[in-house]
């Protein structure tokens, strides 16, 4: 996958360099499992995650989602797929609107999806607030009026309330305390037993991709250089990188 | 250092060893809303030619009681309590910036766009001297000063800019480091990096560190000793290892174990309940016993004081002493 460029020296935009920002990843999420997939910025992470949600078009390549190809697919047949398959970001603060409250927020991926009245939407709203642990006074607030922790676990609930088979976690905790952190880490494996979900889980935390992931998969400069099951990872990685990147995570 | 007697507090007054000494710092925040108390009696001390480690989560204060002793907050804040350097009182005006340098998380946000890096270490070391620049670049870790000293802050790596932060910051030939979240926005890669050279800088010019941070594996990583702050107070302080390997605050027992590490890989976390306190509101008793699992009747009356658990091991916490 390319990205048109603006070059170093194309202050004017006369010059333009095109950035492979991912080249040649074949990766498969398994259904019910968590995938992590872990790597240093600029390693292509959130472009993979974003070429699946559509969100950037590959050059080439297929990315398949329950058999059916997803490159190319328009309209009510991509709504249809879309619906299936959500992504949760990093900074829930840009992915939530500034000015409105956040049960309209929560709600509004049925409105756009489906023709559940009113108060079949409040209703479905209330049992995802409580499933994720919001308080019930978040509900009327403002995204600014609530804590990060909050506001992330909003959109979660947001993410959730489609019923999705596959969720795409980009750094979903990187902006959280890490005692907020771990309530999030606990819910998002509660939910995925309760669920059927499937994971794939983008992080640049070791520590992280382990506690939740089945299996790992390490990406540096668009490509996957080594996929294991999370444990096996760890003991005995087999890439040169992997092992530069185990190292040099801290430990407390 | 000899075994200090059992004295109350990280502070114990000046000492020969003492670089910097902070008592009973409060800081309040004065928006048209009402007041909102940031700090709420901090007393530490910073000694000579150490790394101190300043951590704790969002909202503790740790960022705004360094930038309150650098003069950095807004005229309108209230700022009490006393700073000693070298044994000598300090006003906090900003006073103290002539022996400090500070060094941020974000350090594309400390350099000017449009200036080289080159210009912007003329500027601060006031020499155009291109050895002495590329030896302040060496001292930061960067060789090919040549290029570099030409080089706009965009067309480096997050590493590089932090590494040309500290070169600009060593320019100012400081006695004291402050980095506050240094290698937050860094790879881990370069985060280890940049972290020894801050080591490196003491070890090699004597130069006192200290370390904000909200993560305790950074803080384990480099520093002699570590401040944990909760709700702009210090709930424990000792040597690192003292610290993080037999935590004596609940609070800092919460929050090693919240943290996710192969050792309990697929096991449910330890996630601490409810938020930090509102800054806004009073707080009766300790600031942590709203979310404590061992709070008991006495923790809701009178803020702890921080007690002595080993010799240079402090807790604020009722429960180093018996029951009422």
């Amino acid at each position: 996958m390319t990205y048109p460029n603006r070059s170093a020296r194309g202050a004017r935009g006369a010059a333009t360099a095109r950035i492979t920002a991912i080249d040649g990843v074949n990766l498969d999420v398994l259904g019910g499992e968590t995938l992590a997939v872990v790597g240093e910025s600029g390693a292509g992470k959130s472009t993979l995650a974003q070429a699946m949600v559509g969100l950037t078009r590959p050059d080439a390549g297929s990315v398949r989602f329950d058999g059916a190809e997803l490159v190319g697919l328009q309209g009510r047949e991509w709504r249809a797929v879309r619906r299936r398959i959500q992504l949760v970001a990093q900074n829930p603060l840009l992915a939530l609107s500034p000015r409105r409250r956040i049960v309209a927020q929560i709600s509004e991926p049925l409105q756009v999806h489906t023709r559940l009245n009113r108060a079949r939407r409040t209703e479905l709203v209330a049992a995802m607030i409580a499933a994720v642990g919001l308080r019930a006074e978040v509900l009327d607030r403002l995204p600014h009026e609530i804590s990060v922790g909050e506001a992330q676990l909003a959109v979660l609930a947001r993410a959730l309330i489609l019923e999705p088979s596959l969720i795409l976690f980009d750094e979903p905790t990187s902006a959280l305390d890490v005692s907020v952190q771990a309530g999030v880490l606990n819910l998002l494996r509660r939910l995925k037993a309760d669920n059927e979900l499937t994971y794939l889980f983008i992080t640049h935390d070791l520590g992280v991709a382990l506690h939740l992931a089945d299996r790992i998969a390490v990406m540096r400069h668009g490509r996957i250089v080594e996929q294991q099951p999370a444990a096996a990872l760890f003991t005995a990685p087999r890439h040169p990188y992997t092992r530069s990147l185990l190292r040099s995570s801290l430990v407390v | 250092m000899t075994p200090e007697p059992a004295t109350p507090g990280p502070s114990s007054g000046w000492t020969m060893t003492d670089l910097l000494s902070v008592d009973d710092l409060r800081i309040t925040f004065n928006p048209p809303a009402g007041p909102v108390r940031a700090v709420r009696g901090v007393s530490l001390d910073v000694r000579h030619g150490e790394i101190l480690g300043v951590a704790g989560e969002s909202g503790c204060g740790k960022s705004v009681l360094f930038r309150a002793l650098l003069g950095m907050v807004p005229p309108s804040a209230t700022v009490t309590g006393s700073l000693r350097l070298d044994g000598a009182s300090l006003g906090m005006d900003g006073s103290l910036q002539a022996v400090a340098a500070l060094i941020q998380q974000n350090p594309g946000a400390a350099l000017n766009p449009v200036f080289t890096i080159g210009r912007q270490l003329h500027l601060v070391a006031r020499t155009d001297d291109p050895a002495v620049l590329a030896d302040l670049l060496a001292q930061a870790g960067l060789a090919d000063a040549p290029r570099l000293l030409d080089a706009y802050p965009h067309e480096l790596s997050g590493g590089m800019l932090q590494r040309s932060v500290i070169a600009l910051a060593l320019a100012r030939r400081p006695r004291l480091l402050i980095a506050d979240e240094p290698t937050t926005a860094l790879d881990a890669t370069t985060q280890a990096q940049v972290l020894d050279l801050l080591g490196e800088l003491r070890a090699r010019h004597g130069l006192t560190v200290i370390l904000i941070s909200h993560d305790l594996a950074v803080i384990r990583r480099l520093c002699d000793r570590v401040v944990v702050l909760y709700a702009g107070r210090v709930a424990e302080a000792g040597a690192t290892a003292d610290v993080l390997d037999a935590p004596g605050h609940p609070y800092t027992q919460a929050l090693l174990e919240s943290i996710p590490r192969p050792a309990v890989a697929g096991r449910e976390l330890a996630s601490i309940p409810g938020l930090i306190p509102d800054g806004r509101r009073p707080i009766a008793g300790c600031a942590f016993a709203p979310r404590c699992p061992h709070v008991r009747e006495d923790c809701r009356s009178g803020q702890p004081e921080p007690r002595p658990l080993h010799p240079g091991h402090t807790v604020a916490c009722v429960l180093m002493e018996p029951p009422p």
